[in-house]
């Protein structure tokens, strides 16, 4: 009995380093090449890096959304957004920023103290606490960016850049027909009709090949 | 998540040996492409660079190996390496500083 827990707990591991394997193969391909390759629905597709013309496509489409977003009197800038938050009680500066620029501070603190407790080899247990205490710290950061960044979501920074994004997607993806890539989809209207995890899958891609920090 | 598999095969063996190797032979690319570099392959390129300093200071035995079972460890230990050297970097700025003005006021 012990023995075949034994063996599936082998099997186990080594379905999983092989999962790894397999995983870190990928990416190392699409580091190497600068494309990502993936399947959706029996079909293949590629994301590559913009070319200068898709570049300067891009461009004319932002500026142009730019224009009719201004005209949208629905539309707030977040600034505005976040004045109006206050009034009705919901302060981000207060509530969010300066909290996470006093948790930043802390973080930075147990990181100082862990990188010290490393270089003196201290025992695992007081490194374990610091890590504890830091992990807690960053969740608690993260938690307060998304706070933030769920209130400001239909603010006009935000939709401009959901909508460039989306657009970079569509210029980006490609489908691969008689063994040849080429362009998905010849309008970005048309893009947006397809699949919604076909459209979340690209711009993830899109972003990770194009998109710079 | 595509940036913890980046992390990942950046910190592996192969990786670290391979990048060892385009350091010495420019014959060597680590990719494809010469410009255009894309998020991805800069986003490994620091990764690359990270842990190739977490292996030095691991074999000139500044840190043990334990950093290695935890990315907060070591991030960690860069930021408090980063930060050593901002200080003493300063530190010397400030000694040069007081240095000169020492000059200065016995010129006066």
């Amino acid at each position: 009995m012990e023995d075949k827990i034994l063996r599936i707990e082998e099997a186990t591991k080594m379905a999983k380093d092989l999962n790894d394997k397999y995983e870190l193969d990928h990416i190392s391909e699409m580091v190497k090449t600068n494309t990502i390759t993936f399947s959706f629905k029996d079909k293949e597709y590629r994301i590559r890096l913009l070319n200068q013309k898709e570049k300067d496509e891009l461009d004319l489409f932002r500026r142009r959304k730019f224009g009719e977003l201004l005209q949208d009197k629905n539309i707030l800038f977040s600034a505005e957004l976040i004045r109006l938050y206050k009034e009705k009680g919901i302060d981000i500066e207060e509530e969010i920023d300066n909290k996470v620029k006093k948790i930043i501070l802390q973080l930075n603190d147990k990181r100082m103290k862990l990188g010290e407790a490393l270089e003196k080899k201290d025992p695992e247990s007081i490194l374990k606490t610091y890590a504890d205490e830091i992990e807690e710290i960053e969740n608690e950061i993260g938690g307060l960016t998304i706070q933030k960044s769920n209130l400001l979501e239909n603010s006009f920074e935000k939709t401009l850049e959901n909508q460039v994004i989306k657009c970079l997607a569509y210029l980006s993806l490609e489908i691969k027909i008689n063994e040849e890539f080429s362009r998905a989809y010849n309008k970005i209207e048309d893009f947006l009709k397809v699949d919604e995890e076909l459209i979340s899958k690209t711009i993830t891609y899109a972003m990770a090949i194009n998109y710079r920090a | 998540m595509l940036e913890n598999a980046i992390r990942k095969l950046a910190k592996t063996i192969e990786a670290q040996n391979i990048f060892c190797s385009c350091k010495e032979l420019s014959s060597l690319k680590l990719f494809d492409n010469d410009k255009d570099l894309s998020r991805i392959q800069q986003m490994y390129l620091s990764f690359l660079f990270f842990y190739y300093n977490l292996n030095v200071d691991v074999s000139l035995k500044k840190v043990s190996e334990i950093i290695f079972s935890s990315e907060i460890y070591e991030d960690a230990y860069s930021y408090y390496k980063r930060e050593k050297i901002e200080e003493s970097k300063g530190k010397k700025e400030r000694d040069i500083h007081l240095v000169f003005k020492k000059k200065q006021k016995r010129k006066k």
